[in-house]
């Protein structure tokens, strides 16, 4: 399965730490799969 | 016998200005240079810029994009694993994409192998807002921008 074929969410989100604290983008993959047009430009993309 | 006179049907050619479509225009195909690569960053206490609050991401240091621990949803376009120094924020670093690379990288510094910090640099595409999308985007509707970031090799699952 291509890194493309699910939809994916980006989340900047805040980080406390001991003496200062910053943004943080993560990313977490969903179960969703990407319509057929996306999957279709990454591999237009790629090629 | 009567002579019969001939209809002759004449073919009129009308130029409506549109063009034939050929085969090599049927499809419509792009590579990575047709691709505008805006410049991406999430608002800092040290941001040098008015548009959005901290933490949102913020395109072309104008709009934002997605609004600091609100996610967004993305479409991941490809990922490359590399290692750099571990080095203080702001001292330059040395990138490597391969693991030669990076055995000849630590053999260079003297820093062993497992003290080099893996990172993933991913390019990913994020679908533009559907309503208001002049006001808040530059870029129209779809798929069109792409934004490379590197990031720690960590992943969730939701």
């Amino acid at each position: 399965m291509a890194l493309g074929d699910k939809k994916w969410k980006l989340t900047v989100n805040h980080v406390q730490g001991k003496h200062n604290d910053w943004w943080q983008p993560e990313l977490a993959v969903t179960q969703e799969n990407s319509p057929q047009a996306v999957i279709d430009f990454v591999a237009s993309f790629n090629s | 016998m009567p002579k019969t006179k001939e209809k002759k049907e004449e073919i009129v050619e009308v130029n409506t200005g549109v063009t034939a479509p050929v085969a090599s225009n049927l499809e419509f195909r792009i590579d990575p240079s047709d691709i505008n690569i805006p410049y991406y960053a999430i608002k800092s206490a040290l941001s040098q810029y008015d548009a959005g609050e901290l933490g949102d991401l913020v395109v072309d240091k104008t709009h934002v994009v997605a609004k600091g621990g609100e996610p967004v949803e993305i479409s991941i376009i490809k990922m490359i694993k590399g290692w750099e120094e571990d080095v203080k924020f702001g001292e330059p670093k040395e990138r490597v994409y391969s693991k030669e690379a990076r055995d000849d990288l630590a053999e260079r510094t003297g820093v062993p192998v497992e003290k080099l910090k893996e990172f993933a640099e991913i390019t990913f595409a994020i679908e533009s807002l559907k309503m208001a999308t002049m006001e808040l985007t530059p870029f129209p509707s779809g798929i069109n921008s792409t934004l490379s970031v590197s990031l720690p090799l960590r992943t969730t699952h939701s």
